[in-house]
């Protein structure tokens, strides 16, 4: 009996990891739609931002046609700011601190579904399960669950729009489950067109202080020294995805900017000489799900900023040395 | 604004703010824009989760303002405990819809992070979570004048990377368009 009864267990294992494995897949397929619809549809909503002892609603207009994609989402609550980016640009006007930021866009890439290599290493440090359905601004959901393996990084918990495939609600948590910030859609829709003027700014910012990045930026070796830095430590599953040279504004010299992915979050090391001897640079800092962690190397502002726990930026950050 | 003035806004929402707090906050509220803003905010999310608000009403504190004017004009000028009862009708209209928000912001307000005493080795995909505990609170030893102007520069920088490949888990740019100074 023993012996009719193994092969039937092994296979309701074999079926049982099957699933399993199955319900990655799917939750990983469901990721990759909601990656793209992000970028390919036109809608406009209504949203609540909720982090620690804040609730603050916003609204997004985005368009995708001919000329390509662009956004506008600005705040209904608080400080008036607005963000418009296009394919070039991305300019944030901060009515609060009357300041306007221009950086140059970046192309989006898909969730990397496609590519198995990247999905086997997310996969070690990450869970995707496919729960059950919810509703959320009055449209069914499809809920997703990302769980960290380990305490560098957070979770996710998604809504995603049955038809859309659109991001509905958005939950970031720490590896023990704790909510550290929240986003939900209260009104949504997906009209044909957007029109111009829906994309166009309330705020003009014109005699704000304007922080351009220069058309030209400089190249590595340019003018600094070709990288003499390293960071020692980062988490497992995280891997340098680009390199580059920034001048953020043009008044200011360039900033050295490392970047390290695990496939879902991003990491930034930025590297910036000091213009004062004996400056002092130590802290950290946080808006929701972002952390940022500030160190002194030499005469070099050394500043990590990611949306990954805190102990993950000061890790990187103790880490950075000089050749 | 500090975490026990907000839980105090709470409280009042709640109908649970102390005999002895409710007239200082009251009092508060009469004094400080910033604090009816905030109770104002509270109504217009309110209104958002209800999903019927209209982006032409965001002068609720104005209109917070004018209830409190009015009230103040049409109130008896000794009679103390009278004023905190006349205070408290006009705020109380505002505090039942800010209790529905409350309640959601509470309910994430204990999202404090566990601490670890030493800093982590390099982690390992199979190593337990590093306990954290301390509160992921703001702390510069020292906020040398830049420090404002560049990190702005960085958070939008690195938001255009880090949405450019990865699943956030909110949409780019909601943590720079959403954040309240907290210098203010």
């Amino acid at each position: 009996m023993t012996r009719a009864f193994a092969p039937t267990l092994l296979a309701v294992l074999a079926a049982a990891i099957q699933q399993v494995a199955w319900a990655e897949v799917d939750a990983q397929q469901w990721l990759e739609r909601m990656s793209t619809a992000s970028r390919s549809l036109n809608y406009t909503g209504t949203f609540v931002y909720q982090h620690q002892n804040s609730l603050e609603a916003m609204q997004i207009v985005h368009a995708m046609d001919d000329s390509g994609e662009r956004e506008r989402l600005f705040s209904l609550t608080g400080p008036k700011r607005e963000v418009l980016r296009d394919n070039q640009v991305v300019t944030c006007i901060l009515g609060d601190s009357q300041e306007v930021v221009v950086n140059k866009s970046q192309p989006r890439s898909p969730f990397p579904v496609s590519f198995p290599r990247e999905l086997m290493e997310l996969e070690k440090h990450y869970r995707f399960k496919v729960m059950g359905e919810d509703r959320v601004a009055g449209l069914a959901c499809r809920v997703v669950a990302v769980e960290p393996r380990d305490g560098y990084r957070y979770g996710r918990r998604l809504c995603v729009h049955d038809k859309s495939h659109l991001l509905l609600q958005s939950e970031v948590n720490s590896a023990e489950g704790h909510a550290i910030e929240r986003m939900m859609f209260t009104a949504v829709a997906f009209p044909q067109s957007i029109s111009a003027q829906e994309l166009l700014p309330n705020l003009d910012g014109a005699d704000f202080t304007w922080q351009r990045e220069p058309e030209r930026q400089p190249e590595p070796g340019d003018s600094s020294p070709d990288s003499r830095w390293k960071v020692l430590k980062v988490p497992d599953g995280f891997v340098l995805t680009d390199h580059n040279w920034h001048q953020l504004s043009e008044h200011e010299a360039g900033v050295e900017h490392w970047v390290y992915s695990d496939g879902l979050a991003s990491v930034s090391v930025y590297i910036e000489k000091s213009q004062k001897k004996h400056d002092v640079y130590s802290g950290r800092s946080h808006r929701g799900a972002l952390n940022a962690f500030g160190t002194m190397v030499e005469d070099y502002y050394v500043t990590v900023v990611g949306e990954v726990p805190h102990q993950t930026v000061e890790l990187i950050g103790k880490s950075v040395r000089i050749r | 604004m500090s975490d026990e003035i907000r839980e105090q806004l709470s409280a009042l929402a709640d109908d649970e703010l102390s005999d002895v707090e409710q007239p200082l906050l009251l009092g508060r509220l009469q004094r400080d824009a910033g604090l009816r803003e905030c109770l104002g905010r509270y109504q217009m999310i309110g209104e958002v989760m209800r999903g019927i608000a209209d982006t032409t009403t965001l002068g609720v504190a104005d209109r917070v303002q004018r209830v409190l004017q009015k009230d103040v004009a049409g109130r008896v000028p000794d009679a103390h405990q009278q004023e905190g009862f006349n205070w408290w009708k006009p705020v109380a209209g505002f505090a039942v819809a800010a209790s529905v928000a409350l309640v959601a912001v509470l309910t994430v307000s204990s999202l404090r992070e566990t601490a670890t005493d030493s800093v982590p080795e390099l982690a390992s995909s199979q190593a337990d979570a590093p306990a954290v505990a301390r509160v992921s609170s703001d702390q510069w030893d020292r906020i040398e004048p830049g420090i404002d102007k560049r990190m702005s520069g960085y958070l939008v920088n690195h938001n255009e990377y880090a949405a450019s490949r990865g699943v956030q888990g909110v949409m780019p740019y909601v943590r720079i368009v959403g954040f309240e100074n907290d210098q203010r």
